[in-house]
């Protein structure tokens, strides 16, 4: 299936659910957040997002900012 | 005297707001942070990837201690501003959010109507809103209605490194709210400038530009945060009512008179 990470279009292998995305991304334990098509997801609820073609993932962490 | 400022139940110990943006190496932003020691330090999130930019630049200042502000800077909407802010809250561990919504992209002026909506929706999600704003006196009437303990009127345009375009505006604010914490967010150039916001009566300064790409910029964090201190310190001491005429400094009384005839 299609899923989409900070608007790069990707392919995974169903089932997956969120810690599989962020684990194949190699960002588990990183320093970040994760919104799961527009909602923002809280770390312990990775492994309960299931996903499905066609969702929109989009990862962010810290950056330099004023 | 005191430097300290509280802002709910922190205490910070500096009166400077340091961004971290457009240092000339990860090396300066680190000593420009531990030379001025401020209050806190801004941040941004953005596209996190394989590379982990995001997890060294953490690194730098994960170490140092200092109390993180999260912004929403290059957010154009209320819904882009309030998701960044949640996914701020996720990584920092925090409920401030320095939410910033831009409404003109020249002079990078915030968007009013925008800001006053997605500090409702902030506030009622349970953020402490550090709104970056203009001096517009209504709009901060409107954002304290809210329910915002903090204002922060821009100098001047982002990096512009102008100073002060509007005092009287800045200085009405600081007489009209004088329970609020009122901080003036962009456009600080010199530390003279950020003297003279303090010798106001404002709590804090928050500058990036001005430090980041100065020539040493260490030595100006340093600079900034001595002029921070002696305006704050003006101020507390009772800065003299300017006269229109001379009033002589040296008493009068018992002087000699050497050429009396």
């Amino acid at each position: 299936m299609n899923v989409t990470i900070n608007g790069q279009p990707k392919a995974f292998d169903a089932p997956l659910n969120l810690y599989d995305v962020l684990a194949q991304e190699e960002l588990i334990g990183m320093m970040i957040a994760v919104a799961h098509n527009g909602n923002v997801i809280p770390k312990g609820d990775y492994t309960q997002i299931f996903i499905e073609d066609g969702d929109a993932i989009e990862i962010v962490a810290p950056m330099q900012g004023g | 005297m005191s430097q300290s400022l509280s802002i709910g139940d922190t205490i910070l110990q500096s009166r400077l707001f340091l961004g971290t943006a457009g240092y000339p190496s990860p090396d300066a932003l680190r000593q420009s942070i531990e030379t001025s020691n401020p209050g806190l330090i801004t941040v941004s999130l953005r596209r996190e990837s394989k590379a982990g930019k995001g997890q060294d630049f953490w690194n730098i200042l994960k170490g140092l201690g200092v109390p993180v502000l999260p912004n929403t800077a290059g957010c154009h909407s209320p819904d882009e501003a309030i998701t960044t802010a949640e996914m701020a809250r996720e990584i920092f561990e925090t409920n401030w959010i320095k939410l910033e919504i831009i409404g003109d992209d020249y002079t990078l002026q915030p968007d009013p109507y925008g800001l006053l909506d997605a500090t409702q929706k902030l506030i009622d999600k349970g953020f402490e809103v550090f709104p970056y704003m203009t001096d517009d006196l209504v709009l901060a009437e409107k954002l304290t209605a809210l329910g915002c303990n903090i204002l922060m009127p821009w100098g001047a345009p982002i990096g512009s490194g102008r100073g002060l375009n509007n005092p009287y505006a800045l200085k009405l604010l600081r007489d009209r709210f004088p329970d609020k914490t009122l901080v003036v967010d962009a456009g600080i150039g010199a530390p003279s400038h950020a003297a003279a916001v303090m010798e106001m009566g404002y709590d804090a300064v928050l500058l990036n530009t001005a430090v980041a790409k100065s020539g040493d910029p260490a030595a100006m964090a340093s600079a900034f945060a001595k002029s921070i201190a002696a305006g704050r310190e003006a101020y507390l001491s009772g800065i003299i009512t300017p006269q229109e005429s001379a009033s002589a400094s040296t008493p009068l009384i018992d002087k000699p008179i050497w050429h009396q005839k």
